[in-house]
């Protein structure tokens, strides 16, 4: 019987000839990843089993991404601490604050490759899925991981999404994105690997799969991941990553069910607060007065997610009584912006634009809202408190959204701005 | 290990939050940090839905509740409370995070047992045996039968949970056990 490419990925990674759905493996992570707020305490819970150092300190990835910029001598001290620790552990790859957002840059240089199973500590580990790797998270039980390399997962079952047709005009792979997980639904997707597919996925970059792969985890997926195709060899090629082994789905893999989706029906929404599903159509939202706009979070950080703002931001200023924020992914989209003449349009509209990293996304570090303010932005989630006081609202919407919105200061369709 | 719990139904409905309904996440928080101490946690469970629940239940009591139990975001710290009471879990479902947090913070359960809040009331006197599945209904003379979990994960909750497991993991395998059919405990 065939395999999914997430069975094939998990039963090479744990050694075994094929498995199925409701198995219990333990696969080997080729990459296990951690972010700046977990190092302190991973350090002390393996100290506490008497284990000084990971299982193989050369596929540790450690990067500062939450705490980009310390904001207090107690933060400043904790990420000293950090340093201190990856130094005593020997990791080979670990990246200090700045160099970017760790679910998006690892895959610029090459870290991650099609075909890998990496571990996590976090769980939108599933952008790498947008190059054919599959990501899983685990929190609590990552001492595990770390400790032995592995840990046990059951093996899930794969939802297979046929994507087809075009996305209209200032509609953009976000709102797709969004609509998907919420015509999927949380009893849809739990516990299921969702496998994008179909024949519009020819026209979506990369940039454009981080997007598929980032929102399902939010209504409780295990995992989402697309094919390594030509667009990603090409991709990968531009980056001078060398080349890969193809893996995909067997003709005869199972599917637990296989759903078609047509992109060209797709109209601008956006999720209210505060569950990321709570998605409805952009006009439901229309003319809502905000005082913040936020680009930015691995759900939105990528080259083509400030390409999509700049277009609407071009030549027009942000609103008096808003404040816009934006956080580039990594160096590479930073070079990228200014090369492009992006980040001179940001400049000019009067955007705030901040170093590469989680931005507010994490709990509002770096710009966080206040009691009762109301923000438009491209995170990954809208609950209580994510982006700062309990008492703000945050709607999730598109990069165009949201720089539609800025420039007027109120919910704004951003097809109002094109041609 | 005892898998067969017996004690009084402690019955609640669907999406119990991991956050607010099962735990208040504030009350996680001593000092500004997370505790994950059982001992300290089971003072705090279910008590935005019963007050002095803590002080009621009893070791061997059973929380028998609907569908998504356990949902929002992915916090242990109520499961470790309810373990640190002693108590067994039958739901008929719950997320994917929730079910591995269920073997992490040794919880016997059986986490997927449909239209189990039919057959139980609250304050009805049950037992259950979480190695076999079966379910019964001493109060009103019912029964049932539920998938157990698999015995790969019972060993973890007989060892109290994912940091006793990974303590014997170490002792016993060395470092590194993966590589398939072998690394399965």
């Amino acid at each position: 019987m065939g395999m999914t490419l997430t069975e094939k990925i998990l039963a090479r990674a744990s050694g075994l000839p094929s498995v199925k759905p409701g198995d219990i493996i333990y696969p080997e992570a080729d990459l296990a990843t951690i972010h700046d707020l977990y190092v302190v305490e991973a350090d002390k819970d393996l100290r506490s089993l008497g284990v000084e150092r990971p299982w193989d300190p050369g596929r540790v990835f450690v990067c500062f991404d939450h705490d980009v910029i310390p904001q207090s001598v107690a933060v400043a001290n904790r990420a000293r601490a950090i340093r201190e620790i990856v130094r005593r552990w020997g990791v080979t790859h670990f990246f200090d604050a700045g160099r970017g957002q760790g679910h998006v840059f690892p895959m610029e240089i090459g870290l991650v490759r099609p075909g890998m199973c990496v571990l996590a500590y976090d769980p939108h580990v599933t952008n790498y899925g947008a190059i054919g790797c599959l990501g899983l998270a685990l929190a609590f039980e990552f001492p595990a991981v770390l400790a032995t390399g592995s840990h046990w997962f059951r093996v899930p079952r794969t939802l297979r999404i046929e994507l087809e047709g075009r996305l209209a005009p200032g509609v953009t792979v976000r709102d797709a994105a969004a609509v998907i997980i919420r015509e999927v639904g949380p009893d849809g997707a739990d516990y299921r690997v969702f496998e994008f597919a179909g024949p519009a996925l020819d026209r979506l970059s990369v940039d454009a799969r981080v997007k598929l792969c980032n929102l399902p985890v939010e209504i409780g997926a295990k995992s989402a991941i697309v094919q390594a195709d030509g667009r990603v060899e090409e991709w990968m090629r531009e980056r001078g990553i060398g080349p890969f082994e193809p893996a995909a789905s067997d003709p005869d893999a199972v599917f637990e069910k296989v759903l078609r989706f047509d992109l060209s029906a797709v109209e601008p929404v956006v999720a209210l607060p505060p569950m990321p599903d709570n998605v409805v159509p952009l006009r439901q939202a229309l003319g809502l007065p905000i005082q913040a706009a936020y680009l930015g979070s691995c759900a939105a950080d990528q080259y083509e997610d400030m390409a999509e703002a700049a277009a609407i931001l071009r030549g027009r200023r942000v609103a008096p009584g808003v404040r816009m924020i934006i956080t580039p992914g990594s160096q590479e989209v930073v070079e990228h912006c200014i090369r492009e003449g992006l980040m001179a349009v940001f400049v000019e509209a009067g955007a705030l634009v901040g170093p590469p990293g989680c931005g507010p996304c994490a709990i509002g570090r770096g710009g966080p809202l206040a009691d009762e303010e109301t923000c438009i932005a491209t995170v990954t989630r809208n609950d209580v408190g994510r982006m700062g006081s309990r008492k703000a609202r945050i709607y999730l919407a598109s990069g165009a959204t949201v720089a539609a919105s800025a420039v007027t200061g109120r919910i704004t369709d951003p097809r109002e701005f094109l041609g | 290990m005892n898998w067969i719990l017996e004690g009084r139904c402690w019955k609640f409905g669907d999406n119990l939050s991991l956050d607010d309904d099962i735990i208040e996440f504030a009350k996680v928080f001593v000092q500004g940090v997370r505790v994950s101490d059982p001992g300290y946690l089971k003072q705090h469970v279910f008590t935005n839905l019963i007050p002095d629940f803590p002080q009621r239940a009893k070791p061997g009591d059973i929380v028998v509740a609907g569908k998504r139990f356990g949902q929002g975001n992915p916090h242990i710290y109520g499961l470790l409370g309810m373990h640190g009471l002693g108590l067994g879990l039958v739901a008929e479902s719950v997320p994917r995070f929730t079910y591995r947090m269920l073997i992490a913070a040794g919880l016997p359960s059986l986490p997927f047992c449909p239209e189990i809040t039919k057959m139980a009331e609250d304050g009805d006197e049950l037992r259950v045996d979480f190695a076999s599945g079966r379910f019964e209904n001493l109060s009103r003379g019912l029964s049932a039968k539920a998938e157990p979990l698999p015995a790969v994960l019972l060993e973890i909750i007989a060892l109290g949970g994912s940091t006793n497991a990974l303590r014997k993991r170490l002792e016993e395998g060395g470092p590194l056990r993966t590589g398939g059919k072998a690394s399965v405990p």
